[in-house]
């Protein structure tokens, strides 16, 4: 079979969300050749997901955030090659850079290999959802995949919709529906924001931040939709679909809600995959997410690997655009103002403490009933889970895996590793290790890829 | 960290994989003290990346096939003790040629298998046809091998390790092998570990792809090195294969003495519906660093042995390290250099299979019994009669 | 009123009304469909989870190929979205 052929770049970025976006713009202002890929149809990643009609409005939309920063990167982009609709699969490090390869077309799946001095890996988070009784029933979506769907579609998930969990991400999600005119019927927070109180540092300089938190909370009032702080889904109920969500405080009181939409954020997971697979230095955050870890010019320990964004640590996507500036001038040997780096400092110091403000509630495990399924992909319960530690010993995400099959499905893990870990943590009495959730998120493959793709890798007697 | 209490246990056993699993269940059984230290959580060593191959297809008539044969007998009788859950299952296997020479070579190795225990039948492409629909149709004929089984080796593992346990046996993950103490006359009398040491009589070298490591710490060298392959899972489809087939390059495969990298392929479908694609074997000491040269030719075998393949989508590669030894035979039985030792690692590619025949012999070295099968050929000392 | 450009595509054999900017999940949503798909073990319908790509619950059948993420796929006039499953409540 012959081989892929491959184009080649002085830099790959993969991921154009905010962060991607900015790295491809700077690094392309500085001369250098860049392809910048993503997964979707569209620029602009989860964060600046859009619908066509959008762009045909001159002024910000009421769904969005900071448009005009995304119109002036989106008009810079034009000396970028940008490339839609790739998925990347592998990143492998060669003698000197790196291969890309990709899958384009969702459907099509064709093999794109571009060769790469340097890569930027800015692949964002998805939704980090804990489960709880009910939370497999269609109509139970993650809050940024609600936000997505509406964001770029027009399309609402649901006409009377919850939103729970912990986290900053619901307020946002919850105002962006209600302008739309969807009906909210509640925001169930399990955490008590008023705890921001504890980190009165972390707030300076952060004023529009402040501003925004306290529109969003405007918008509930104005629609009188009830925010329900100390709030956690005690369980989704219905048959085929969800119809009615019941909140729990922990002393026990309960609330319910006829809805036919759940959108549920405990957090977020970096995608931090293709960056495993080149082992580059990782750590725990403060949220219990792996990301990886960069210099002050967001390098991380593999020389031409750098990485932005979320997959640092969840900061927001400010923050997400000031690294991948950072970035894209790093890349061509400019250095950046000061006042740039104290701004990525005030970002930081606001992340760290939303992370300990939202920490889910401990006892998500204990509640979680022994039938209830953990991983969705090959439907493997907590019991199945928990017998496996209590009669063979598991005792990391691992084990679980192997004896369970937890993890083995097509999501690979991505949805249920988190919680497979600490449910196993909870059974086993062994703390969650950093070096088992490192290995749990190692996937080659990044995305299943077909096996005539593969078969395409295999050098000819010719090539050795 | 102090020494855990002063019991002293008959066997230490170290590696807690598929062969030190058996090892400890077997002793454990048969009413000895048992202690299982491995230096990783259970079964994370290679039986963590096997395929759970029983086979008796690719042996040579001769002490690996007695073993074999021994050890299938056991896994059948283990099959009444082992939960469903661990999926062992008599699927046969099946090997196919494309070519007449080919096919001529499989003909005449059947038939020698035959004479020493093996069923083989030779199929013909109707016949193959009939046993695998979706097999290419670019074959000339094939033999078919009915004893080969399958089995999930981590569960296996684990139940045969929870066997053990109830018998009386403690297991000691995370805990590492770190030396062997000797008393006054040379025999074992202690296993060193990082937290501390163990008084036991004998301990079993079970550590697999790390033996040399542990037989060295232990005074009794053995030349175990890694062998790297790679294995490819599907996405779940509806039963595709039945059996485990391979392309006849297989068997030649496991005996060589090249280097290099090596391909044949392997194909089998397992319960959950993914289809596992090997093999590849390689030399190039515990470098895991993906191989994308090795994955291509691996889905390329795969697709021109079921062409239906093609579209089909690869959603996790692994890759593990087969222990093996030079001559391809693992090492089993007392160490002579060494009171107290007794090997039972080295199976390259063949542990699972390989593994309650082992065990059988391990309890002989270990209680004095004659063994099953004759030990020479497996002796920890044949290496320097070799270099020789 | 959507301004966007409007296309047709097949949704298990039926013309449904598309949208510029739509992806294979929203003409199914916006086809009143919670769920599309059952899974292999338990048959549970599955619809939009994690709706970003990460998940594998959205699978459709477009054009005949399988295991194709709705909420990732753009549709395209003239598509052919076959869905396996799910509830025929939606």
């Amino acid at each position: 079979m012959a081989e892929v052929p491959r184009e080649e770049y002085d830099v790959v970025v993969v991921g154009a969300g905010p962060s991607g976006m900015a790295v491809a713009v700077e690094a392309a202002a500085g001369g250098l050749r860049v392809a910048l890929l993503d997964q979707g149809a569209r620029v602009g990643g989860a964060y600046w997901r859009h619908n066509p009609e959008h762009l045909d409005d001159l002024t910000p939309v009421a769904l969005h955030h900071d448009w005009s920063t995304f119109r002036r990167l989106l008009a810079r982009l034009q000396t970028v090659d940008v490339r839609t609709e790739h998925t990347v699969w592998a990143l492998e490090r060669l003698e000197l850079g790196f291969r890309v390869r990709a899958l384009r077309g969702e459907v099509e799946r064709a093999p794109v290999v571009l060769d790469a001095t340097s890569v930027v890996v800015a692949t964002g988070t998805y939704d980090h959802v804990l489960p709880f009784p009910g939370w497999t029933l269609p109509g139970v979506m993650g809050a940024g995949g609600g936000q997505a769907l509406l964001k770029g579609t027009l399309v609402a998930p649901g006409s009377r919709v919850a939103l729970a969990g912990s986290g900053p991400l619901l307020l946002v999600v919850a105002d962006g529906m209600l302008r739309s005119g969807v009906e909210v019927v509640a925001v169930a927070e399990s955490g008590h924001p008023t705890t921001y109180g504890l980190h009165p540092s972390s707030w300076t300089g952060l004023g529009a931040r402040t501003r925004e938190a306290s529109s969003y909370a405007r918008t509930l009032a104005e629609h009188r939709v009830p925010y329900l702080a100390g709030h956690s889904v005690r369980a989704a109920h219905g048959t085929d679909r969800v119809e009615r969500v019941s909140f729990a405080t922990r002393r026990g009181r309960i609330r319910e809600y006829d809805v036919d939409a759940l959108l549920v954020s405990h957090g977020f997971t970096p995608q931090v995959e293709l960056l495993l697979q080149l082992e580059p230095v990782t750590r725990v955050d403060a949220d219990g997410s792996v990301v990886v870890t960069v210099d002050a010019q967001q390098r991380t320990s593999v020389p031409g690997l750098l990485a932005t964004g979320e997959v640092t640590g969840v900061g927001g996507a400010s923050l997400a655009i000031l690294e991948g500036y950072v970035a894209g001038r790093a890349l061509t040997d400019r250095g950046v103002d000061r006042a740039v780096l104290k701004r990525i400092d005030v970002h930081r110091r606001f992340a760290r403490a939303m992370h300990s403000v939202h920490a889910p509630r401990e006892d998500w495990v204990r509640r979680l009933p022994d039938d209830e399924l953990v991983c969705r992909c090959e439907e493997v319960t907590a019991g199945a889970v928990r017998a496996a530690c209590r009669d063979l010993g598991v005792d990391d995400v691992r084990g679980a895996k192997l004896m369970t099959r937890a993890g083995m499905g097509l999501c690979q893990g991505r949805m249920c590793g988190r919680a497979v870990a600490e449910l196993v943590a909870d059974t086993s009495g062994r703390p969650v290790d950093a070096a088992d959730s490192v290995r749990a998120g190692l996937r080659l493959p990044a995305t299943p890829v077909p096996l005539s793709v593969l078969a395409r890798e295999a050098l000819t007697d010719d090539d050795t | 960290m102090a020494s855990p209490g002063a019991q002293a246990y008959d066997v230490v056993v170290v590696g807690a994989g598929i062969v030190g699993a058996s090892c400890a269940a077997r002793l454990a059984e048969a009413g000895l003290s048992v202690c299982v230290v491995d230096r990783g959580p259970l079964v994370s060593g290679t039986t963590g990346a096997g395929e759970g191959n029983i086979l008796v297809s690719d042996k040579d008539p001769g002490p690996e096939l007695d073993l074999a044969l021994l050890s299938v007998r056991l896994w059948h009788d283990l099959a009444a003790s082992l939960p469903d859950a661990v999926e062992l299952e008599a699927k046969g296997g099946i090997i196919v040629s494309s070519s007449e020479r080919g096919l001529a070579a499989l003909v005449a190795a059947a038939e020698h298998q035959r004479a020493h225990g093996i069923v083989a039948e030779v199929v013909d492409p109707a016949a193959l046809a009939e046993l695998e629909p979706h097999l290419t149709r670019d074959v000339v004929g094939g033999v078919s091998y009915p004893q080969d089984m399958q089995v999930q080796p981590m569960l296996a593992a684990a139940h045969l390790l929870r066997s053990a346990a109830r018998h009386g046996a403690t297991l000691r993950p995370r805990t590492r092998m770190t030396g062997v103490d000797r008393g006054p006359g040379g025999a074992v009398r202690a296993v060193r570990t990082d937290s501390g040491s163990i008084a036991c009589r004998w301990v079993v070298n079970a550590a697999g792809t790390w033996g040399g490591e542990v037989a060295a710490l232990a005074g009794g060298p053995v030349p175990v090195r890694p062998r790297r392959g790679f294995i490819l899972v599907t996405e779940p489809l509806p039963p595709t294969v039945h059996h485990k087939v391979y392309g006849a390059e297989y068997v030649a495969n496991v005996a060589s003495d090249s280097a290099g990298l090596e391909t044949s392929p392997v194909v089998e479908s397992t319960r959950s519906g993914t289809v596992l694609i090997g093999a590849s074997r390689e030399r190039v000491g515990f470098d895991g660093t993906t191989s994308y040269d090795v994955l291509g030719r691996l889905a390329a075998q795969a697709i021109a042995l079921f062409p239906v393949l093609a579209a089909v989508r690869v959603q996790r590669t692994y890759r593990g390290f087969r222990p093996y030894c030079p001559d391809h035979l693992p090492v089993i039985g007392p160490d002579p250099r060494v009171d107290g030792l007794v090997h039972a690692c080295g199976h390259e590619g063949a542990g699972i299979g390989l593994a309650p025949g082992t065990a059988e012999l391990v309890l002989q070295s270990v209680t004095g019994e004659p063994p099953t099968i004759a030990l020479e050929p497996f002796s920890p000392l044949r290496f320097e009669e070799q270099a020789a | 009123m959507r301004k966007g450009d409007r296309f047709t595509v097949l949704l298990n054999g039926v013309e449904a009304t598309a949208y510029d900017g739509d992806s294979v999940a929203a003409v199914l949503v916006r086809a009143g469909r919670t769920s599309w798909r059952r899974t292999r073990v338990g048959e549970r319908p599955r619809g939009l989870f994690c709706g970003m790509g990460a998940c594998q619950d959205c699978l459709v059948v477009v054009d005949g190929v399988a295991a194709v993420r709705a909420c990732v796929a753009p549709a395209r006039p003239g598509i052919a979205i076959v869905s396996n499953g799910g509830s025929a409540d939606g």
